[in-house]
C-alpha cells in the first residue's frame, strides 16, 4: 500500500538523523511493515582451522533482513604482517542453490556486528522449508566461538 | 484488513471511485486500488523497559512484563546493557517465540551483542513491529561467561495513539 510511504515519511526522516544507518527502501518498506520479526542463530565452536557446515530450515515464509556475527578472536587493526584470525564464511543462496560468494570471504566482510548490521539492500525472500545453510573456516589456530545471526521478518505462514 | 488498516474513506473499500470529470470508474488514488489504508497515528516516543534481570553463572533466568494496557507499542530498536556479552538472549511474546529453531549448538537463543546495542549504537531495526496493549513479554537469558550477570533489556519505539478522524473531531466540537 502506498499509503504507508506517506504516512512514515515524517517519521523516517525523524528516524535518518537519529541513526544514520537506517536507509529505509520505500519500494520495500510498505511490504514488510509491521512484520513479525524472527532470528535464525547460528553459533558454533571451530577447533584449529576447522571447517564446519551449518543448516537450518525455515519455518516461515519471510524476508531476510540484516546479518549481525561475532566470535572471540579479533583480528589485530594494524598488524605488521598478516595475521590470520577470526573465520571466513560463505554462505548458499538459499533459493537457487548457489553460494552467495564462491570462495570463502572474511566474517568482518560478510555480516556486520549486533547494532551496526549488515542490511540487504533489497530483502530476500524464502519460504518455509528452504534452508540457510552457512559454512565457516576458523583461520587461526586457536579454538574459536562464534555465531552468525540473521534477521528477518516472517508473514505468519507457519509450517503445519 | 488487518488490525493495522482501516476501510479506505475515498472508495468505501471498493478500490474503484468515479473520476470527476467523466464520470468514468478509475483506481483509487488514495488506497492505490488495495480498499484499505493504514490507522492513522500520532506517535510519541516510548522505551519498553524490562526489569533488570540477574542471571546466575551458567545458568538461565527469565524476566517478564505486560505491555502497558492503553496503547500499542510499535517497536524500533534493541538496546541492553549487561556486566558481560557471554549472555544468550530470547524473545518471546505471548508463548511465541521469535527464533527460527533451537539446534544443537544453539539451544540458548541469540548471542547478547548480535541482538542489542547500545543508546548510542542501537540495534536498529528497519522494519517495527507492533506489540499489541496487554501483550505478555518474557526474556529468557543464559550465561556462558560463568559469572553471575545483570543484564537490562530495552525495546525503543513510539506508543501508537489513534489519530482522530474528520469526522470524530467533528462530532466532538458540535
Amino acid at each position: 500500500m502506498s499509503g504507508h510511504i506517506k504516512d512514515l515519511s515524517f517519521w523516517l526522516t525523524y528516524r535518518k538523523r537519529l541513526t544514520d544507518r537506517f536507509m529505509p527502501d520505500p519500494k520495500w518498506l510498505p511490504k514488510l511493515y509491521h512484520l513479525p520479526p524472527f532470528w535464525y542463530d547460528f553459533s558454533f565452536v571451530l577447533q584449529s582451522q576447522q571447517t564446519l557446515k551449518l543448516r537450518q530450515a525455515a519455518r516461515y515464509d519471510g524476508w531476510l533482513v540484516s546479518i549481525a556475527g561475532l566470535s572471540n578472536q579479533i583480528p589485530p587493526p594494524d598488524p605488521p604482517e598478516p595475521h590470520p584470525a577470526g573465520f571466513q564464511i560463505r554462505m548458499l543462496d538459499i533459493r537457487h542453490n548457489r553460494f552467495w560468494s564462491r570462495p570463502f570471504i572474511p566474517e568482518s566482510n560478510f555480516c556486520g556486528t549486533g547494532s551496526q548490521r549488515t542490511f540487504l539492500r533489497v530483502p530476500e525472500r524464502f519460504h518455509k522449508g528452504d534452508a540457510f545453510q552457512i559454512e565457516m573456516t576458523n583461520l587461526s589456530t586457536n579454538v574459536l566461538k562464534g555465531s552468525v545471526t540473521m534477521e528477518a521478518v516472517h508473514d505468519g505462514n507457519q509450517r503445519s | 484488513m488487518n488490525n493495522q488498516t482501516e476501510t479506505c474513506p475515498a472508495c468505501k473499500g471498493n478500490s474503484l471511485v468515479h473520476n470527476v470529470k467523466d464520470g468514468t470508474l478509475q483506481r483509487c488514488p488514495l488506497c492505490d486500488g488495495d480498499g484499505e489504508v493504514p490507522k492513522k497515528y500520532n506517535r510519541r516516543p516510548y522505551d519498553f523497559s524490562f526489569p533488570a534481570c540477574i542471571v546466575p553463572k551458567n545458568g538461565q533466568n527469565s524476566v517478564s512484563i505486560q505491555a502497558p494496557g492503553d496503547f500499542d507499542f510499535e517497536w524500533w530498536d534493541n538496546v541492553a546493557v549487561a556486566t558481560s556479552s557471554s549472555v544468550y538472549v530470547l524473545l518471546e511474546i505471548n508463548d511465541v517465540r521469535f527464533m527460527n529453531s533451537l539446534q544443537p549448538g544453539n539451544g540458548n537463543g541469540i548471542p547478547l551483542d548480535n541482538w542489542a546495542g547500545t543508546a548510542q549504537l542501537p540495534y536498529s531495526r528497519r522494519f517495527p513491529f507492533v506489540i499489541s496493549a496487554r501483550d505478555q513479554a518474557t526474556l529468557y537469558f543464559t550465561d556462558f561467561s560463568g559469572f553471575t550477570n545483570t543484564v537490562t533489556v530495552t525495546l525503543k519505539g513510539h506508543q501508537l495513539i489513534p489519530a482522530k478522524t474528520k469526522s470524530q473531531s467533528t462530532a466532538q466540537s458540535s
